[in-house]
């Protein structure tokens, strides 16, 4: 009888088990396909043929980029001049700097540590001058931040940002590995896209200031003997994403936002992280396995001799 | 009931960590062998090293557990009913029947609920893998396994050894260097197995504190897998409070959080403080080693099974 009860109990929670395990599967392949659009690295998923169709066409200016090029900034102004779809930007001027002015205003790191924060301050405005008679079009500003090695930003916690709504989109490309220190780590580039409302292009807005504060992380370093590396962030890159609704589809712009004014450019920001010192390697080492010596001595001199099995042997002497 | 309320256990478990299912399955097994189901206790054995590597190191003591003495076929295992009146007498029986199984131990080591509980245990856990792999082929084979092969984290955490991985980590470690590293944890592993395994739970509590001390990552969710077993070692210490029970839990609570300090100058300060960090972690292994050392001399060596027929050799004994 009692045999019995528990074979019932053992089948019950067998049951219960594969229950959680399968909801579990479900769940998380489904969570890993919706998330998959933040995080990944830029040529392994080309080979994964479902990964593909979660992807909006042109969704990601970045996305094309790295399936064609690596990281370095060289390939970066190539992809820029001739690859980069301008998409369909016939009802606007050919020289784009007539209708719009950029300013990038600050650009500073926020806090302490290896967890800081890059905040950029970025005026947009539309030239008086030049009122054009488009049709109603919304524009997205898209910041593309080429990171070092020595940075990186996590996607899971950008997701979270998107979905509350900071942004109106952002992805990471290249390397997102946490533990790896920077001189095993790759570059990665974040880009962001943020909403600058409906019709900015006809003037009749004066323009707007966009703020963004994209959350970083910085990798082990180098050893130095001074004890801290340098890692410079530089400027971000602009484009500005239009669409309007024409007659017979959906019609989107995409350009290249230049530099307004030469006075406005902030330069690159300078992120100071503590690194190892090489010095320290020798006695570090000694004193590491030193310490583990001692311990594992100690507790094996404590097992033998000094557990109850020894005690219960004075015991049985007396 | 108490121990339930640990505020360290519930705060782990609750930012997204998995260790009280762990812990949880741990000691089902535990009840199990107790009862003497041996199948169920495999089943759960093979999964919760499926779950999570580190259960592998109880297998020694489980199959030394599984003596013939304790377990035979179609016979539930007694188990000791203990009182301070019988810790002397129970003491020096199982001072004896270890001396005989030494012996014996060579000769019979392949007995059927040995064979049986590697075998099932065995093939749940090769099932799962499988199972896994079939789902997410080599990524999860690399993420769930073969990642803790190579993995040297040179981030910083608790463990002695951080700052030597950091120091080093531009050019490979040697396998020599890596074979010394690994050298006191199987050194301390083996001598407590040998030691203590017939006290399987407390075999298992000094095991796992052993375990985490001298690893080469150790992160706050580890202790966790030595707290679910502490209130099961607790009635068969004679550590009073005043003042051995205090200073271990003062010593070790105390190097935790002078090491919390210096890692946050690090971390959230951005100072190098690599070396003050490193001497902190050695301060901390040093209160690991205290509080086993404090624990193995002030334990009563109980024995969880009784010897179900009396042998030769004890009966020459009395």
């Amino acid at each position: 009888m009692e045999t019995q009860l528990f074979q019932f109990l053992f089948y019950q929670k067998l049951v219960i088990l594969l229950i959680f395990f399968f909801a579990g599967t479900i769940s998380g392949m489904h969570i890993s396909a919706s998330s998959d659009e933040l995080g990944r690295s830029g040529s392994s998923d080309s080979k994964n043929p479902d990964l593909s169709t979660l992807y909006v066409h042109g969704k990601y200016i970045m996305e094309s980029y790295l399936d064609k090029f690596e990281l370095q900034d060289s390939n970066f102004e190539d992809f820029v001049a001739h690859e980069l779809p301008s998409g369909l930007c016939e009802l606007l001027p050919d020289n784009q700097n007539l209708v719009l002015g950029l300013s990038v205003l600050q650009r500073t790191l926020i806090g302490e540590g290896s967890h800081r924060h890059l905040s950029s301050s970025i005026r947009l405005q539309v030239k008086p001058e030049s009122i054009l008679q488009l049709p109603t079009h919304f524009c997205e500003v898209i910041i593309i931040e080429r990171l070092p090695s020595g940075v990186f930003a996590d996607p899971f916690e950008l997701q979270h940002l998107h979905q509350r709504r900071v942004f109106t989109d952002v992805a990471v490309f290249g390397d997102t590995n946490l533990e790896l220190p920077s001189f095993r780590s790759n570059r990665s580039i974040v880009e962001v896209h943020m909403d600058v409302g409906s019709n900015i292009l006809s003037g009749q807005q004066d323009g707007s200031e966009i703020n963004i504060l994209l959350p970083l992380h910085a990798r082990y370093q180098p050893l130095d003997e001074g004890g801290y590396s340098v890692v410079e962030i530089g400027e971000p890159d602009l484009f500005m994403s239009c669409s309007a609704e024409g007659k017979q589809h959906k019609q989107s712009c995409l350009f290249r936002l230049p530099n307004d004014d030469a006075k406005s450019r902030t330069g690159a920001v300078s992120w100071r992280i503590p690194s190892g010192i090489p010095a320290h390697a020798g006695f570090v080492s000694t004193f590491t396995y030193i310490s583990a010596l001692l311990s594992t001595l100690l507790i094996v001199w404590t097992s033998i001799f000094c557990s109850g099995i020894k005690a219960s042997k004075n015991l049985k002497q007396s | 009931m108490v121990w339930l309320l640990n505020p360290f256990t519930f705060t782990i478990g609750t930012r997204g960590n998995c260790e009280p299912i762990v812990c949880a399955m741990i000691l089902w097994i535990i009840i199990c062998l107790m009862k003497g189901s041996i199948l169920q206790a495999a089943f759960w054995y093979g999964f919760v090293v499926h779950f999570r590597i580190y259960p592998i190191i109880y297998a020694l003591p489980i199959v030394i557990v599984l003596d013939p003495h304790f377990f035979q076929s179609g016979l539930r295992p007694i188990l000791w009913h203990w009182t301070s009146a019988q810790a002397k007498d129970s003491q020096i029986d199982s001072e004896v029947i270890d001396r005989h199984d030494m012996w014996t131990a060579f000769k019979s080591i392949f007995t059927r609920e040995r064979i049986m509980f590697g075998l099932v245990s065995g093939s749940v856990l090769f099932l799962w893998t499988g199972l896994f792999f079939y789902l997410y082929g080599w990524e999860f084979l690399h993420e769930a396994l073969l990642y803790h092969l190579t993995r040297t984290d040179p981030r910083h955490n608790f463990s002695i050894y951080f700052y030597h991985i950091y120091l080093h980590y531009e050019h490979e470690l040697s396998v020599l260097e890596k074979l010394i590293s690994f050298l006191p944890q199987l050194i301390v592993q083996l001598v407590l197995i040998s030691s203590l395994a017939k006290d399987l739970i407390f075999c298992f509590f000094v095991q796992t504190v052993a375990f985490v001390a001298f690893n080469k990552v150790i992160t706050a969710q580890y202790f966790v897998w030595f707290f679910c077993l502490f209130p099961l070692v607790l009635p068969w210490s004679t550590m009073k409070l005043k003042w051995e029970g205090l200073s271990c839990i003062l010593l070790w609570m105390g190097a935790q959080t002078h090491w919390l300090m210096w890692g946050y100058l690090l971390e959230f300060g951005g100072k190098n403080v690599f070396l003050q960090l490193w001497v902190a972690s050695l301060i901390f292994m040093a209160a690991n080693t205290f509080v086993m050392i404090m624990t193995i001399q002030h334990h009563r060596y109980s024995p969880l099974f009784k010897c179900l027929a009396k042998s030769k050799n004890s009966v020459k004994i009395e």
